[in-house]
């Protein structure tokens, strides 16, 4: 091994005076490091995207779900059960129907009416919200702060709501009530600020009047870590007929895309790793016909050709780590100074965050090393196996 | 005996046509003995040492070094065999031009795992040749005649059973190809080496104890001391 080294690292990217091997060289170092740094600030962006998400999904409506399967199941005996159990900090009751709202000014929205125990909104839901200082009552409702924009109302001015499958009477018109903005809340969780309204129970019942009761319990545990844990409990606990979903079940679609992005972007930086090592290869190659008389020399006093293979294959995992090692640093150093004082800043009304969030994580640190590795070292090996087939007598003799 | 070649043969082939350049060669060298082999370009001398040397295997015929039938032996113990029993010099010095002089003749140690304990014989070898301040340069930076010098330690450093030199004054003047033709009177005197010498000078070859003259695909001997 010290032998490889000591005469790969003389021999490094063709020697002294070595031109085209050096480009070569330097251009595949580049490369290299422009893959891996590629690779874990795309890796380390897309984990600070992650962990916000989930920091802001995590609980924001509870930490686990029941909605009912048996649409004859009422949920108000399940809700006394729950509210008993020793691992239930709170749970809260609600009826989600599409509807259409309106503001004054002839702006409709189909969104989600969420009705809840509106008193109970701030002690439940951990969502920001700018709200009136008077008590909430039966017309009180919260809006999202797209939703106001998008409807052109604030606190206090009165808003329409409709059902539309639920007919008032004979005539078949949907039933409409109106109420009143007491508070305009700020979720900032995915489409919830544009889609989803909250209005009072009582308000619920009776604009749904096709079917009536809860259509679901939100629980939020002592303990959120132990929600799937507690999921399996409430599943044996609590009767059949209903379905008990923690909040990444409720979310999986999202989290699932996540990590198929997460994947998709790995596998397709990784492809500038690939050119890369394809020009480390070409180095290496080149480095071998550079070095042939030496190679030749070298073989003539007693090396194995298999020595001289582990001399390129050692060259090349030289070149290569140099690329990875520097990309690596490079973008780790980034990642701190990101983290320390935020240098890339983003539309904070788009992304509601004002700086590129990037996470370091161990695990794509040592997927971006072996992803590196595994590359250089078949092109290595590849090119490496070139100088099996030199002859020394030839090679000593050659004229270069 | 420290060489023995016994009935070699060797041809090469160009498409269908068969070139005879070596048959029915046999050559033997005692410990301490120089043989010189002159002939033509083309001779066959290159290609003889070559066989000698283990860098290339005869048609017919065998070869053994320092009592070792090199026949049967796999690529690694060929290349066990050059490191610890042969040593090469070469027309031109053939050192690599990344190293020093000492890292040169430390080569051979460096390849067999033992350079540590080579690198005493490498600084008396240095001061054996007049090159002790010398030793650090890279040979870009040596002389023709140090080159070449630097290059005969590096084939003596493992104290080999035979040193192979294909043609070594061939690239230089005549005071620094009188001065290595000394120095390997003075290396086989003090140190008993022995020599294969090829070469198309007949003052190269008059170094010789037995001189032969490669010629007609055959090894003659021409006279011995």
């Amino acid at each position: 091994m010290k032998f490889a080294f000591t005469i790969a690292r003389r021999f490094m990217l063709g020697g002294k005076g070595a031109g085209p091997s050096q480009l070569t060289g330097w251009i595949s170092i580049i490369g290299l490091a422009a893959g891996t740094f590629a690779m874990i600030i795309s890796l380390a962006v897309l984990n600070g995207f992650e962990e916000r998400v989930t920091k802001r999904v995590i609980g924001f409506e509870g930490d686990l779900r029941i909605t009912t399967v048996d649409n004859n199941l009422n949920l108000s005996s399940i809700l006394d059960h729950v509210l008993r159990d020793q691992y239930v900090a709170d749970a809260l009751p609600f009826q989600e129907r599409k509807g259409l709202v309106s503001s004054t000014n002839q702006k409709q929205r189909l969104v989600s009416l969420k009705a809840i125990p509106i008193n109970q909104f701030n002690n439940f839901y951990r969502i920001k919200i700018d709200a009136s200082s008077q008590k909430p009552d039966d017309r009180s409702v919260y809006i999202g702060q797209v939703l106001a924009r998008r409807l052109n109302v604030d606190v206090g001015d009165e808003i329409n709501l409709m059902s539309p499958v639920d007919y008032s009477g004979n005539v078949g018109l949907p039933r409409r009530f109106s109420g009143t903005i007491a508070g305009v809340f700020h979720a900032e969780v995915l489409d919830v600020d544009d889609r989803v309204l909250f209005i009072p129970m009582s308000l619920g019942e009776r604009l749904f009047t096709r079917k009536q009761g809860f259509d679901g319990i939100d629980i939020r545990l002592h303990d959120a870590e132990k929600a799937e844990d507690l999921k399996r409990y409430f599943r044996r606990i609590l009767p059949g007929g209903i379905s008990i979903k923690s909040w990444a079940d409720l979310h999986s679609g999202l989290f699932n895309a996540m990590r198929m992005e997460r994947l998709g972007t790995m596998a397709v930086l990784s492809l500038i790793v690939l050119v890369a090592c394809f020009n480390l290869m070409s180095t290496l190659v080149l480095v071998t016909y550079q070095k042939i008389r030496e190679i030749g020399i070298l073989r003539t006093l007693g090396t194995t050709a298999r020595r001289i293979q582990s001399i390129i294959l050692m060259q090349g995992i030289m070149i290569g780590g140099l690329g990875a090692v520097v990309g690596i640093v490079i973008s780790l150093m980034l990642v701190a100074a990101q983290n320390q004082f935020g240098l890339f800043t983003l539309p904070e009304e788009i992304y509601f965050i004002d700086k590129l969030p990037m996470v370091f994580n161990a695990v794509d640190l040592i997927a971006v090393i072996c992803i590196s590795f595994v590359f250089i070292l078949i092109s290595s090996l590849v090119a490496s196996s070139r100088t099996l087939k030199i002859n020394p007598k030839e090679a000593v003799y050659l004229e270069k | 005996m420290i060489l023995n070649a016994y009935q070699i043969s060797k041809s090469y082939h160009n498409g269908e046509k068969e070139l005879h350049v070596l048959r029915n060669v046999d050559l033997e060298l005692q410990q301490g003995e120089i043989i010189t082999i002159m002939g033509q370009s083309g001779a066959g001398k290159t290609t003889l040492l070559n066989i000698l040397g283990t860098l290339d295997r005869p048609d017919s015929g065998s070869v053994s070094i320092c009592g070792q039938d090199i026949s049967g032996l796999t690529e690694k113990k060929l290349s066990e065999l050059r490191n610890k029993q042969l040593g090469f010099v070469f027309q031109f010095h053939h050192l690599l031009p990344e190293f020093t002089a000492m890292e040169n003749v430390l080569m051979p140690a460096l390849i067999a795992g033992d350079e540590q304990n080579a690198r005493e014989r490498a600084d008396e070898l240095f001061d054996y040749v007049g090159m002790t301040e010398r030793r650090n340069h890279y040979p870009a930076q040596l002389s023709g005649g140090e080159r070449l010098r630097a290059a005969v330690l590096r084939a003596l450093i493992l104290k080999p059973g035979v040193v192979l030199a294909d043609e070594p004054t061939g690239n230089l003047d005549e005071s620094n190809a009188d001065r290595l033709l000394n120095l390997f009177h003075k290396i086989n005197d003090d140190f008993n080496q022995a020599f294969v010498i090829t070469t198309h000078n007949p003052n190269v070859a008059d170094i010789g104890n037995r001189r032969f003259v490669l010629e007609n695909e055959t090894l003659n001997l021409i006279d011995s001391i």
